[in-house]
């Protein structure tokens, strides 16, 4: 069987973000605007946060990246009153986005806080903001640039989101079924890899199959003492840190 | 389920987008539809991966960006070069925000109200290319016949590849001194102190892979610094890809990212640095512990340095550095731990042990940047750290420093001095003869060494000295913001035609007479010669990924056809050149006689790679000797060799030895040929020149030293009780970026603050002043005081005020305008001395609830 | 016994049916608005998905729950002072539970996807929001038939049954919908065994209280008289219903004083937060201490009535204490490691009033289905 999980090695980490950013540009996950981040209605499928300890001159901080954790028990899915939310027989915690009746009980469920709801439809928002600016910049034959009516750099891999479901990370699913029909490897190092992976400068992520010795993160929860958040609460995540 | 399946790519593209995806969304967001898309295997849109450099920031890191039916969807690191391998900083993934910005200009547009200000609608009209070029070439003419061409100015920032010696020949031709950069608002400061002391101008490349120690003064290198990305992939390598964990030592007057993650942090007082580095310097001298390879040995074998006893010069032998003795007697010999504690606030005992570990824990690398460079000392604290790498024998060693190589492009075949009609020579030959000043007075006895003073334009151009500015062309700077107290220009360049090529209506968009907007850089061709890291040249491409959004054009091809629209001379030599396309075509035959290490050797390789490089890096320091490479090996020996020539010369036999020098040739450009703890740059400027440098000091008497300068803040004398230094986010370039949501969501990633700027501030200071986290604060300096939120940061020493820069636009798109605030605005305009290095960090404020 | 019909063709009548049917049409409109446009207006977050109408959610099931559990002193328990008012009860317990359902479906991002919980509940039985959903129904349809068989002199034995099984069932979907928010170990202030209990508890005080506000109501309204001392009755089950609330409030506030899973972050927040004073002010003194003290002091109609004001107010202050200081601090990632700015600071919940209107909406339709089902079925006691 396969069970998909990652590693990340904070000692690795910078703390840049860049796969935050990645993340979003490959799942083309809404960007706020300032009056979404003061109502915290940011869609972060992967965050970095920092953690602080006492005080100048006697401090410490670590910084450290979150997803969802894909728990072997994610309370998420217990939770799903229509099945949408499911763990995948690859270990993977997914969601049918034409299933969700957006009754947000994941949502309150997650430990980790790594759901998030569309309070509004992106593409309709953008276009009611461009309309008026579309029509001055029309050109002779009526074509109006790409940027006024929608969002051009939608990766079309991946099915744009609706108000008013729940979305998450998808451990880039599209990626590895993508790599799965086109019989590439999957998996870090030299395998297909999850877009935050992939574009982590500092390879602080290690991507791949838990149940494979040979893997590349069970190689490295074997080497290294790890640990999981909030394994108190029984939830078994997935993801790993290394410190 | 047929229903889904028949649904395209193409189709779902544009019901997901066009359609508005409510419905669509409900009907057939069922899985089949997304593997059938993963899998591409419907008539899957055209989709290409095209090569280009990412410009956000100066590191230029080459990347893919991937091409869905020509809309750019993704951009993700080139593997194929050498500064990104694949990956890239937030930055480089948010560009597609930049590129698809609704905000951006879209067409030529003329200004139709003449008056200027901050307030003041420019009533920006649509006009044609034509309509802009021949309007302004016209300006241009008839200020040349009128003799003024001088007072046209060409102001840039991120020049990057050719585009430098594209506004280089057009002042050139044009007949005006004024192509002027801006890096002295950059990080003039360490180039300067390097070229006193060992004679290069430039930023160093460091050998991060086989580096086991890092005293880093002030450099960001998880946030800034450069390249910004290549920086994150070695820390990450340094500390855990190698069997050996390099130690980190950051030193920093806040509590960033890199202090956050480094082994120690030295929480150093502002512009202290200088001191720091001059404290090790003495340990290092007194301990025994410099590297007698590179420094050379006292006569008598195991002698040290003692404090407080100064040294006869005879009874020290150098070997590659020259100055030492002096230096030791001038100013280190009491610069004692003790004296640098009691300067920087780090505890003896503590300068000491790094001292040591610094110089036993081989190779070291000393470095650093704006934190130690932006202060009015700047300069000195530069050379002062600098030193230390002479001193541990870091110089072009192995783990060491050393500096980047030119790429091997082909020369054009068209002469720019060919070109030059009366007027353009005649500026020249001013300029040259010094009868004629460039605007920002760099190069003038104020100034000799300095290359920009950018800060000071809007001044010399109220007061008129050295003369009115008519024309202001600005390509990728943003004066009206970036600048300290940017105030100024916005009063001073109210009555100058200005023509601005920013693709986003920047501040000083606002104050355009004509706004001919840049293609992005994802539109544009354009070559990118990295700035310094790897040692080993590398040359990026950008070929445009998709058509122009709006109807933009690349600068560089506006500019020739703006030449071409000047006639006489000028116009010839730009309608030869024909475009920049083909100028870049030109200078790729070099790759022919020297092919890339991956194989790139033609304009088309190029351009489907990405990135042309040739490693290995030429020279190295090993065992007391320079050695270039071979091609097999650092084997070559480089040294001094007399060649002795006979000529005929008149019926005589002359007879001429040239002495052949290497290592001064090509690594230490100096006069002595050496590392000069005793500038004799500094010692060889005319006497006026270091009159004028040296009452400007508080220590003139070491002028030509690296010494610690008291530094100057602006504000003490009045009062104003804290630092406020003003840094750079991972998550923004400069002055520009703002205009994005995805980074400005995660703006302060330390500090879990998005879409707007703050004043940190340190818990303790922040009870006494009766501030909470979040409140609104001003933050007042002696000439004015701005709003923003403060933030409480737990690691922020008391005495520091942490105001990052980016925020506060007035102009610059929906995602820009109006959050945060300026620290710019509150900054007082200083300058270090030397190198016009621009001090970020020496203004004081204070900051109470709004 | 016997009831009656109401007339209900005075202007009175029809004034108040209008005023219901505005109310209705706000809450169409921002639902409307909602399905649109999404729910942009609302005052949640990603932070606290959950806002008011959950709130409203959770109230109007305990109170249909404590007004069947109270129809059965009559039916099942055979105390006939109770007679005048137990089978209206029956009826504004089915009411009170489709305004909650009304409410669920107005608060849903989807909600034209509500059939997917009939047709995909059943295959996540673990969800206690589906499991909910199929007791609810169940709990309707035993209601009427329940209700039904009030009419019914012959089947007295059935309604007996029927009315024990629909007290038990009463309990059921209330400890049912405690669970929604008992069973989640992500929330310190929900996570708890007690959490059920105290849902049982609160339905009681509610449904009780309720009734007495509404039925003294509808009484006067009909020109009824109204027996003192049925209602000094009830207040006595209304005392006691606070008493254990209070009780429970405070033994399940100890334990997590002492300390419990998540570093107390939550608790202290429900304690010191904006918030507190919902639950110092208004749920522990305005809507517990006061309506008992006054309960204990003297039992008229009049003070009856008061306190009954009060503890609805009480269990609705307990509801809104639950429902969002319970989501606002976000949770801690790592334990006692406190988050930095945005993931780590409270978020604060604004009511909004699209959110308002949704139940005002449901208000509005209760009330008109309550003074229809007066006007056609015999209801009231003549
Ligand atoms: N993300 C990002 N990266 C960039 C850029 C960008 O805009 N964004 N810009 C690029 C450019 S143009 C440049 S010039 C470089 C600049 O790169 P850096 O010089 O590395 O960056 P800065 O943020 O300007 O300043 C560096 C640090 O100096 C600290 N500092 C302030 N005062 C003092 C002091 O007195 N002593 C010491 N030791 N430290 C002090 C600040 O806290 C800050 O952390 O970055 C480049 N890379
Ligand atoms: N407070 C504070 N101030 C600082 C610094 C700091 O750390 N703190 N850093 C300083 C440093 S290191 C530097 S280098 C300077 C930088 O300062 P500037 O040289 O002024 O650079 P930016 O502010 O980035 O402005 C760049 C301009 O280029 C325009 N632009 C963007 N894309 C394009 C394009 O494709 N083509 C063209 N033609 N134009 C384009 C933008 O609209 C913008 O107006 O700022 C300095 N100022
Ligand atoms: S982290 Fe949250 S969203 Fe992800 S599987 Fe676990 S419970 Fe579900
Ligand atoms: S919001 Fe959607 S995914 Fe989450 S529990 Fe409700 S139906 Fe399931
Ligand atoms: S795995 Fe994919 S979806 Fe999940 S955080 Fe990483 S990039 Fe985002
Ligand atoms: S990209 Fe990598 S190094 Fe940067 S924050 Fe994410 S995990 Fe850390
Ligand atoms: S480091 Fe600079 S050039 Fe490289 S990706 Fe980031 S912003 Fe772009
Ligand atoms: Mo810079």
């Amino acid at each position: 069987m396969v069970r998909y999980g990652m590693v990340i090695d904070l000692d690795r980490c910078v703390g840049c973000a860049a796969c935050a950013v990645a993340c979003k540009a490959e799942n083309s996950v809404t960007g706020s605007t300032p009056e979404d981040y003061k109502k915290r209605r940011l869609m972060e499928w992967n965050r970095v946060v920092t953690v602080f300890k006492g005080k100048y001159p006697n401090v410490s901080a670590s910084i450290m990246p979150l997803i969802c954790n894909h728990c072997e028990h994610p309370p998420c899915v217990k939770v799903c009153p229509v099945d949408a939310t499911y763990k995948n027989e690859d270990g993977i915690v997914l969601q049918r986005y034409e299933r969700c009746i957006g009754c947000k009980y994941c949502m309150v469920a997650c430990p980790y806080q790594q759901r998030f709801f569309n309070f509004y439809d992106q593409v309709e928002k953008n276009k009611e903001e461009h309309r008026m600016e579309a029509e001055k910049y029309k050109t002779e034959n009526g074509e109006v640039p790409v940027t006024l009516l929608e969002i051009p750099y939608h990766n079309p891999d991946v099915p744009p989101r609706i108000a008013g479901i729940v979305e998450k990370c998808t451990f880039c699913r599209h990626r590895l079924d993508k790599a799965k029909a086109e019989g590439k490897k999957i998996g870090s190092p030299d395998g297909v890899e999850p877009a935050c992976t992939q574009a982590c400068p500092a390879k602080t992520r290690t991507f791949g199959d838990l149940d494979d010795p040979d893997s590349e993160v069970s190689k490295l929860l074997r080497s290294r003492r790890n640990y999981q958040l909030r394994a108190d609460l029984g939830t078994e995540p997935q993801v790993y840190y290394l410190d | 389920m047929a229903l889904e399946l028949k649904i395209n790519r193409r189709s779902f593209l544009k019901a997901a987008g066009v359609t508005g995806a409510a419905t669509f969304g409900y009907l057939s967001l069922n899985q089949p539809v997304i593997r059938a898309l993963a899998q591409g295997n419907e008539a899957a849109g055209e989709e290409k991966w095209v090569s280009s450099v990412c410009i956000q920031c100066p590191a230029g890191c080459g990347t893919k960006v991937r091409v869905v039916n020509g809309r750019a969807v993704k951009i993700e690191g080139n593997p194929e070069h050498p500064y990104s391998n694949g990956k890239l900083c937030p930055k480089g993934y948010a560009g597609l925000q930049l590129l698809y910005d609704a905000d951006r200009v879209k067409s030529p547009l003329k200004r139709t109200n003449p008056k200027k200000g901050q307030d003041e609608d420019p009533g920006f009209m649509p006009v044609t290319w034509d309509e802009a070029l021949d309007d302004i070439a016209a300006r241009l003419k008839k200020l040349r016949e009128e003799g003024k061409s001088h007072t046209v100015a060409f102001l840039s920032g991120r020049n990057r590849g050719r585009a430098g010696a594209v506004w280089g020949t057009f002042t050139k031709l044009y007949g005006t001194p004024n192509n002027l950069g801006h890096s002295s608002i950059c990080a003039d400061a360490s180039k300067k102190a390097r070229m006193c002391i060992d004679g290069t101008d430039d930023y160093c490349a460091y050998d991060w892979e086989n580096c086991n120690y890092v005293l880093n003064f002030g450099g960001s290198t998880l946030e800034a610094w450069r390249p910004t990305n290549l920086m994150l992939q070695r820390w990450a390598y340094m500390r855990r890809g190698r069997p050996v964990r390099a130690k980190q030592v950051m030193i920093d007057t806040r509590f960033s990212t890199t202090a956050i993650k480094a082994d120690e942090w030295l929480p150093v007082r502002p512009g202290a640095d200088g001191a720091l580095a001059l404290g090790i310097a003495h340990v290092i001298l007194t301990g025994g512990l410099w590297d007698r390879n590179f420094v050379g040995d006292f006569k008598t074998k195991g002698r040290k340095f003692v404090t407080r006893e100064t040294v006869a010069k005879e009874d020290f032998e150098e070997i590659w550095t020259s100055g030492l003795v002096d230096w030791w007697n001038n100013v280190l010999v009491n610069f004692t731990p003790d004296k640098a504690a009691e300067i920087t606030g780090i505890p003896a005992d503590r300068i000491t042990r790094i001292a040591e570990e610094f110089a036993t824990t081989k190779p070291a690398i000393a470095a650093g940047e704006r934190g130690a460079g932006a202060h009015t000392n700047g300069t000195y604290n530069h050379m002062a750290i600098h030193a230390l790498n002479a001193l541990v024998g870091s110089m072009f060693a192995t783990g060491g420093v050393m500096y980047q190589m030119g790429v091997p492009y082909a020369s054009l075949s068209l002469k720019d001095d060919d070109y030059m009609d009366d007027t353009a020579k005649k500026a020249d030959k001013e300029f040259k003869e010094h009868k004629l000043e460039r605007a920002d007075r760099a190069k003038s006895d104020e100034w000799p060494l300095a290359s920009n003073v950018y800060q000071n334009i809007p001044d010399n151009h109220a007061k008129g000295e050295p003369y009115k500015l008519s024309v202001l062309f600005t390509y990728y700077t943003n004066p009206l913001f970036s600048m300290p107290n940017p105030q100024r220009a916005r009063e001073a360049f109210k009555d100058v035609f200005i023509v601005e090529t920013s693709s986003y209506l920047s501040e000083t968009a606002l104050y355009a007479d004509y706004i001919l907007p840049d293609n992005y850089y994802l539109e544009r061709w354009q070559d990118d010669t990295v700035y310094a890291s790897t040692g080993y040249p590398v040359a990026g491409l950008r070929v445009p990924a998709v058509k122009p959004v709006y109807n933009s054009r690349n600068s560089m091809e506006v500019i020739i056809d703006l030449g071409k629209r000047m006639g006489g001379k000028m116009g010839e030599y730009y309608n030869q050149l024909g475009s920049f396309e083909n100028m870049l075509h030109e200078i790729s035959k070099g790759f022919e006689k020297t092919p890339g290490d991956n194989g790139v050797s033609s304009f088309d390789s190029w351009a489907e790679k990405g990135a042309w490089y040739k490693k290995p890096y030429l020279y190295r320091f090993s065992g007391g000797k320079f050695y270039e490479w071979d091609g097999s090996g650092y084997n070559k020996e480089m040294k001094t060799t007399e060649e002795v020539k006979e000529e005929e010369k008149d019926g005589k036999k002359v007879k001429t030895t040239t002495i052949k020098d290497p290592v001064k040739d090509k690594l230490l450009k100096t006069k002595s040929g050496k590392f000069e703890f005793r500038s004799s740059k500094l010692e060889g400027l005319t006497d006026r020149q270091k009159e004028i440098l040296k009452s400007e000091l508080k220590s003139p008497e070491f002028f030509a030293y690296p010494h610690y300068e008291e530094p100057h803040f602006a504000g003490k004398e009045e009062g104003f009780p804290l630092h406020m230094s003003s840094p750079k986010m991972i998550t923004h370039a400069e002055g520009r970026g703002a205009n994005t949501q995805w980074l400005q969501e995660r703006f302060g990633v330390v500090v879990g603050k998005g879409w707007t700027n703050w004043v940190e501030l340190n818990p303790d200071k922040a009870e006494e002043l009766g501030i909470r986290n979040g409140d609104e604060v001003w933050v007042e300096s002696p000439i004015g005081k701005v709003k923003t939120i403060a933030v409480i940061n737990p690691g922020n020493p008391p005495w520091m005020v942490v105001f990052p820069f980016e925020h506060g636009h007035w102009n610059y798109g929906r995602y820009a305008k109006g959050l945060g605030a300026n620290p710019n605005e509150i900054m007082v305009n200083l300058s270090a001395v030397i190198s016009a290095q621009s001090c970020t960090n020496a203004t004081m404020v204070k900051v109470y609830r709004a | 016994m016997e009831y009656t019909k109401i007339e209900g063709k005075s202007i009175g009548f029809y004034g108040i049916i209008a005023l219901f049917g505005i109310l209705i049409a706000i809450g169409l409109f921002e639902f409307v608005q909602g399905m649109r446009f999404g729910q942009e207006d609302y005052g949640t977050s990603n932070i606290v998905p959950w806002g008011l109408p959950i709130t409203a959610v959770i109230f109007l099931i305990g109170a249909s729950a404590g007004a069947l559990m109270l129809s059965s002193l009559t039916y099942v328990f055979g105390k006939e002072e109770y007679k005048p008012v137990s089978r209206i009860s029956i009826f504004l317990a089915i009411l009170l539970l489709i305004g909650a359902l009304s409410t669920i479906e107005g608060e849903l991002g989807r909600p034209e996807r509500f059939m997917n919980l009939m047709i995909y509940g059943p295959q996540n039985l673990t969800s206690m929001f589906a499991v909910n959903t199929f007791l609810y129904g169940a709990y309707i349809i035993l209601s009427i038939v329940y209700l039904w068989t009030t009419f019914r002199a012959d089947l007295l034995k059935v309604t007996k049954i029927l009315g024990a099984a629909a007290a038990a069932l009463a309990i059921f979907v209330h400890a049912g919908t405690g669970s929604i928010f008992g069973f989640i170990v992500a929330k310190e202030l929900w996570f708890s065994p007690l959490l059920p209990v105290l849902f049982i508890v609160a339905a009681l005080t509610s449904g009780v209280a309720l009734l007495i506000l509404i039925l003294t109501a509808t009484f006067k309204f009909t020109g009824r008289s109204m027996d003192e001392n049925l209602v000094v009755g009830l207040g006595k089950y209304l005392t006691a219903f606070l008493l254990l609330q209070l009780f429970l409030v405070f033994i399940e506030n100890m334990v997590r004083i002492y300390g419990g899973i998540g570093g107390g972050e939550m608790t202290k927040f429900l304690f010191a937060g904006p918030y507190s004073f919902v639950f110092w002010g208004i749920q522990i003194f305005l809507g517990t201490i006061i309506p008992i003290a006054i309960l204990f002091a003297r039992k008229t109609m009049v003070t009856v009535q008061i306190a009954s004001l009060l503890a609805v107010i009480g269990v609705f202050a307990e509801r809104f204490s639950l429902v969002i200081p319970g989501q606002s601090v976000p949770p801690q990632q790592v334990v006692g490691r406190a988050l930095m700015g945005f993931y780590g600071e409270p978020a604060i919940y604004s009511i909004s009033g699209a959110e308002v209107a949704i139940i005002l909406g449901v208000i509005g339709a209760i009330g008109i289905l309550y003074l229809i089902g007066l006007r056609v079925i015999k209801l009231l006691p003549s």
